[in-house]
C-alpha cells in the first residue's frame, strides 16, 4: 500500500473531469509471429500476425485501426496490453518504455486498459458489479476501502447505469449494459490509454450508438487516449481522429478518416470501402443484378 | 498412419517400463516374504535342519534371481523380460508366461461377454435418453447408470450369486464350467473352443456360467451417460435442422446424428475397455473365475513376486493397446481427427 | 393475373414458455423478390423464419397460419412438411461451419439432399452437385464434392450452405443472417452469389439480418421487426427515404454513416423480452414519441394505399 499511495491528488473530485489527461501511446517496428503446424514431426512454421507496425497516437485522441478477421489487429491490442509477448518492437505509455524480452515497469499494467468484444465473456459471473469494478482498485492499492466504496457508485452512475446495479451479476444485464460495465472496471484503474477491441461489434445497432456516445463523452471529459479496433469502417471513420488500415499484420494505410471515406489509395483500403453495405438503397454499389433492379424501379 | 502407431508404441514401451519399476519395488516393499512361506523351519534336528533350510532357500534365491540388491534384480529381471522370459512362479513352478497364457483367454472371455452387457444395456437407455430427453425413459435410464456406477462391483457380483444362485438356484455359484465337462484346446478361449468342436454341453455350460460375472462387469451401463452426452451434444447443432430443412426423414437425421456420436463413444468405449479387464479382478475373485484376475489376487496372497509382475505387464499392455485402437478407429470414423502426421 | 402469393405468412405467433417471440405477424412474399426482416436481437426475426419450415422446438408453440403456393403448411403433416423442405423453401444457416454434416463429405450430403426430393440416379444427382458448386463459384467441384466440410475455407463453406439449400431448386430462400459471421469482402462476395443464383433461377429471398446496410443493398421489400411485431413494412426506398414508424427512423439515425456528418442518435435503453401476451407497443418505452395511447394496446395495422403498412398510433408524417 504505501509504495502506492491512493491518487487522491488525480482523481480527487467526484466528477471523471479534466484532472486526469490521458497520456501519447506510441507503437515502434512491434512484430509477432505464431507457430503453426504441428511441432512434434519438425514442420512447425512460423507465420507473422503483426509485421514491424508503428502507431503514434496523440494524447487525448482516438486511433482506429481496421482490417478483416485475421488481419492481426486484435494481437496488437494483446501485445499493447502485455497480455502477449511482443517478439520485438516497442511499446511507450507517456514515456514509460515497455520493449520486447524485458521486464514491464511498475504501474504499466494500470495505465492501458483493454475492453474486450465479448462482455459476458470477460465479466466473472459469480461477481456482482461492485466486486468486478472495486477488483482493479485493490489490486493497485489505489484507494482505501471507504474510498472505493465511492469511487465505485461513482464510475457505475458515470457508464450510465442505475445504482441498484451495484448489487446485481452480469448475467442480469442486456449485452450494452454489460460493456458499460465493463468500460467502468477499465476506468476504475485510473487508466491514460484504453485499448477497445472490437467494443460495439456483439451489440444491436441501437445500443452500439449508446456506447460510442459514451466513450465519446468519456474522452471530452478525461482526456483519455483510445485505440479502436474495429471491422466496421463506418464505426471508425465516424468516432477515430486518425485511422490505420491493417492487413496481414501490416498496416498498408494511415491518415486521417478521408481516407475510408474519399481518398482510399491501397488497394485493400479500396476494396474494404467498396464492399462496406451502404445503408442507402439508392447507392446499390454491390450487387449487379440488384442494381438493375434499382434501375428498373427509378 | 504407421508413424503414428510406431509412436505410440514407443509410447507404449516407455509406460510398461514405468509400470514394471512400480510394480517390482513396490511389491518388495509389501511385509512378507514368499521364500519365509516356502522355507518354514519344521521338526527334527533343528541344527541341521536350519542350516539345509538355510542352504536350500539360498540356492532357491539364487536360482530365481532373488540375491544380490534390488536394482539389480531390476536390471536382471528386465533383460529376462527383453528376452521374452517373464520367470517361474515360485509356489507353482511353472513358468508364468505358460500361467498368463492359460488364463489370458478367461479373463477376455469374461471381459468380452462384460462389454456385450454393457452395450446392450447402454445403446437403447442412452439413444432414448437422448431423443426423449428428460422424459421418463431418460431419467430411469440416467439413474440405473447412476447406481450401476454407483454401487462396488464385488457388492452387486454377491448380491446377484445371492439372489440368482442361492435364493432362486437357476444359474451356478462360480467356476467357468461344470465339473466333469472339459473342451479340446484349439484356440484357449473355452467358449469360441466349445462351439467349433460342436461341444454344446460344455458351450452352454459355460455360457450359464459367464451370465452373472459378465452381468456384475456391464451392468454398470458406463457408456449410458457418455453415449446420451454426444447424442445430445449432436441433436443441438445447426446441421441436424439444415438436414430436415432438406427434407430428409427424421430416421435419417437420428442416424446422421449416430454417426455424428460414434466417434466420441468409441473412444470412451477404448478407455473403459482397459478398465473393465482391470475390473476383472474382483469380478473373476468374485466368481471364483479362473482368469488372469483371479490368478493376480492369488499370486499377490502369496507374494508370488515373478508372477504378480507378469500379470501387471501383461494387464498394461492391453489398456495400452485398448487406447491404441480406440484412437486409432477414432480416426477413422472422426475426418476431422488426423492420426497421421501431417505430411 | 390471379396472383398468388409465393407464401403468405398471417398473424403468426410464436412462444418459448411465457415468452412471446413473435406475435402476430404477417407479411406476403412474391415471386423472385427479395423479402428482408430486418431486427435486432430478440425481435423475432429467426423464430419467424424457422417457424415457417417448422423447424422450431417442440418446446415453441407456434399459431397462426403459413401458406406457401397457398397451401397451409403450418402444422401440416410431416409428409407435407417434407416435401416443401428443401424442394419448395431452402433454408441457408447463419454458421456454414455447424451447418454441415461434420463427418460426411460434401458430396454425399448434396447427393442425398437431392435424391430424396428428384427421382434420379446417383450419378446424376452427383453431376447436379457438382455443376450447382460450379455456379457457386466454387473452384474446383470435383475436388470439392470429396472434401469434408472442415478441409473448406469459411467462404468456401458458406458457398457450400447455399448450394445445399438449392440443391433441389427451391422457389423460396430462407436465408438466415447467412454474412453476418464473414468479413466484409466475403460478405459482399456471398451475398452477390446468393442473389445471383436466386435470380438466375427465379427463387425468392427472405434475408433475415440485423444490418440495414445489406438491407438496403440487396432487398425490393423490408418488413422491421421489433418486439416480435412488424412495425412497419414497406419498400425499401420508401423505408429508407421516409419512414412511418419511429423505430425505423431511431434505427437509421442510430446508424454511423461513411462520410455524412450527422451526429449519430443511440436510442435509449435496450431490446424488449415480451413476457406474456403483448398489451403495448413493444416499443413504447424507448420511443420519444410515446404517449399513454401507445400502452393501451398493440396498434393496429395501418395500410397505405400504395400496400406501406406499419404499427403505431403516432406514425411520422411523409416527408417530401
Amino acid at each position: 500500500m504505501s509504495e502506492n499511495p491512493p491518487r487522491t491528488e488525480l482523481m480527487g473530485s467526484s466528477e471523471f473531469t479534466n484532472h486526469h489527461l490521458g497520456r501519447t501511446l506510441e507503437v515502434r517496428n512491434l512484430v509477432k509471429s505464431f507457430k503453426v503446424g504441428s511441432e512434434s514431426f519438425g514442420k512447425a512454421e512460423r507465420i507473422k500476425a503483426v509485421d514491424d507496425v508503428s502507431l503514434f497516437v496523440p494524447a487525448g485522441t482516438t486511433m482506429g485501426l481496421v482490417g478483416e478477421s485475421g488481419s492481426g489487429k486484435s494481437t496488437i491490442a494483446r501485445l499493447i496490453c502485455r497480455l502477449l509477448e511482443p517478439d520485438s518492437g516497442q511499446v511507450l505509455v507517456d514515456g514509460d518504455e515497455v520493449t520486447a524480452g524485458t521486464k514491464i515497469p511498475k504501474g504499466y499494467a494500470r495505465k492501458v486498459q483493454i475492453v474486450f468484444q465479448d462482455p459476458t465473456a470477460s465479466l466473472n459471473p459469480r461477481w456482482k458489479v461492485r466486486r468486478l469494478v472495486a477488483e482493479g482498485i485493490r489490486v493497485h492499492g489505489l484507494r482505501s476501502r471507504s474510498e472505493t466504496k465511492e469511487r465505485v457508485a461513482e464510475l457505475v452512475s458515470l457508464v450510465g447505469l442505475p445504482e441498484h446495479a451495484l448489487d446485481r451479476y452480469p448475467h442480469e444485464f442486456s449485452g450494452g449494459q454489460r460493456q458499460r460495465i465493463a468500460i467502468a472496471r477499465a476506468l476504475a484503474v485510473e487508466p491514460e490509454v484504453l485499448v477497445l477491441d472490437e467494443p460495439v461489434s456483439a451489440l444491436d445497432v441501437s445500443v452500439q450508438a449508446q456506447i460510442l456516445v459514451l466513450l465519446q463523452e468519456l474522452q471530452a471529459a478525461s482526456g483519455l487516449t483510445y485505440l479502436l479496433i474495429a471491422h466496421d469502417l463506418a464505426v471508425v471513420e465516424r468516432f477515430c481522429d486518425e485511422v490505420a488500415v491493417i492487413e496481414s499484420g501490416r498496416i498498408v494505410e494511415a491518415g486521417d478518416p478521408e481516407i475510408i471515406h474519399s481518398r482510399p489509395e491501397h488497394p485493400y483500403t479500396k476494396a474494404l470501402v467498396e464492399a462496406h453495405p451502404v445503408p442507402d438503397p439508392h447507392e446499390r454499389t454491390m450487387y449487379v443484378h440488384a442494381q438493375d433492379k434499382a434501375e428498373v424501379a427509378e | 498412419m504407421t508413424k503414428f502407431v510406431l509412436k505410440r508404441l514407443a509410447h507404449t514401451v516407455i509406460v510398461l517400463l514405468g509400470v514394471s519399476v512400480m510394480v517390482f519395488f513396490l511389491i518388495r516393499y509389501l511385509p512378507g516374504d514368499p521364500l519365509d512361506v516356502l522355507f518354514t523351519q519344521g521338526s527334527g534336528d533343528e541344527v541341521t535342519a536350519a542350516d539345509d533350510l538355510a542352504e536350500g532357500r539360498r540356492r532357491f534365491a539364487e536360482g530365481i534371481g532373488m540375491v544380490g540388491s534390488l536394482p539389480s534384480q531390476y536390471l536382471n529381471f528386465l533383460s529376462e523380460i527383453v528376452q521374452g522370459d517373464l520367470g517361474t512362479s515360485i509356489f507353482r513352478r511353472i513358468p508364468v508366461s505358460t500361467l498368463i497364457a492359460t488364463t489370458l483367454p478367461l479373463t477376455l472371455q469374461l471381459a468380452i461377454a462384460g462389454q456385450i452387457v454393457n452395450i446392450l444395456l447402454s445403446l437403447p437407455l442412452g439413444i432414448v435418453g437422448a431423443l426423449k430427453q428428460n422424459s421418463i425413459w431418460d431419467r430411469g435410464g440416467t439413474a440405473f447408470a447412476l447406481i450401476g456406477t454407483a454401487m462396488p462391483n464385488f457388492w452387486q457380483g454377491i448380491m446377484l450369486i445371492l439372489i440368482f444362485a442361492v435364493w432362486w438356484p437357476i444359474l451356478p455359484v462360480s467356476g467357468v464350467m461344470d465339473l466333469g465337462l472339459s473342451v479340446e484346446h484349439i484356440t484357449g478361449i473355452p467358449i469360441v473352443d466349445a462351439f467349433v468342436t460342436g461341444n454344446w454341453p460344455a458351450f452352454w455350460s459355460i455360457i450359464r456360467h459367464l451370465i452373472l460375472p459378465a452381468i456384475t462387469l456391464g451392468a454398470s451401463a458406463s457408456l449410458v451417460r457418455i453415449l446420451r452426452s454426444s447424442l445430445l451434444e449432436v441433436k443441438h447443432q445447426d446441421f441436424m435442422d439444415a438436414y430436415r430443412a432438406r427434407g430428409l426423414r427424421e430416421r435419417s437425421v437420428t442416424s446422421h446424428m449416430m454417426r455424428n456420436a460414434l466417434p466420441t463413444t468409441v473412444v470412451i468405449f477404448g478407455i473403459r475397455l482397459g478398465a473393465i479387464i482391470g475390473g476383472s479382478v474382483v469380478v473373476e475373485t468374485v466368481f471364483a473365475y479362473q482368469g488372469m484376475g483371479w490368478l493376480l489376487i492369488n499370486a499377490i496372497n502369496q507374494r508370488d513376486y515373478p508372477l504378480i509382475q507378469g500379470i501387471v505387464l501383461t494387464f498394461t499392455v492391453f489398456t495400452v493397446l485398448a487406447n491404441l485402437l480406440s484412437d486409432i478407429v477414432h480416426g477413422w470414423l472422426d475426418p476431422r481427427v488426423k492420426v497421421e502426421a501431417k505430411t | 393475373m390471379i396472383d398468388t402469393p409465393l407464401l403468405e405468412v398471417n398473424d403468426l405467433s410464436v412462444r418459448f414458455g411465457s415468452v412471446a417471440a413473435v406475435s402476430s405477424v404477417s407479411f406476403t412474399v412474391r415471386s423472385g423478390e427479395v423479402f428482408g426482416v430486418v431486427g435486432e436481437s430478440g425481435a423475432g426475426k429467426s423464430a419467424t423464419a424457422k417457424a415457417i419450415i417448422g423447424l422450431l422446438p417442440q418446446s415453441a408453440r407456434v399459431e397462426g397460419s403459413v401458406r406457401f403456393r397457398g397451401e397451409e403448411i403450418r402444422g401440416a403433416s410431416d409428409a407435407t412438411l417434407r416435401k416443401v423442405r428443401g424442394a419448395g423453401i431452402g433454408y441457408v444457416f447463419q454458421d456454414a461451419l455447424t451447418a454441415l454434416d461434420p463427418v460426411r463429405k460434401i458430396g454425399v450430403q448434396l447427393i442425398e439432399s437431392l435424391q430424396i426430393h428428384k427421382d434420379v440416379s446417383r450419378k446424376e444427382a452427383a453431376k447436379v452437385a457438382e455443376d450447382l458448386l460450379g455456379e457457386v463459384q466454387i473452384k474446383d467441384p470435383a475436388r470439392c464434392m470429396s472434401s469434408f466440410p472442415h478441409q473448406l475455407s469459411g467462404g468456401m463453406r458458406q458457398r457450400v450452405v447455399i448450394a445445399a439449400a438449392l440443391i433441389a431448386d427451391p422457389a423460396l430462400i430462407i436465408a438466415d443472417e447467412v454474412t453476418s459471421a464473414l468479413d466484409v469482402t466475403v460478405q459482399r462476395r456471398v451475398l452477390d452469389l446468393l442473389l445471383k443464383v436466386c435470380a438466375d433461377r427465379g427463387a425468392a429471398v427472405i434475408m433475415i439480418t440485423h444490418d440495414l446496410g445489406v438491407v438496403a443493398q440487396t432487398c425490393d421489400r423490408v418488413a422491421v421487426l421489433y418486439g416480435g411485431i412488424v412495425a412497419e413494412e414497406a419498400d425499401v426506398f420508401d423505408l429508407f427515404d421516409a419512414p412511418r414508424h419511429p423505430y425505423t427512423k431511431a434505427l437509421l439515425q442510430s446508424m454511423p454513416r461513411i462520410g455524412e456528418d450527422v451526429p449519430f442518435v443511440p436510442i435509449p435503453g435496450s431490446a424488449i423480452q415480451v413476457v406474456g401476451k403483448l398489451h403495448s407497443c413493444p416499443f413504447a418505452g424507448r420511443c420519444s414519441y410515446a404517449t399513454q395511447e401507445c400502452l393501451v394496446d398493440v396498434p393496429p395495422v395501418t395500410t397505405e394505399e400504395d400496400g406501406r403498412q406499419y404499427r403505431c398510433v403516432h406514425a411520422l408524417e411523409p416527408v417530401s
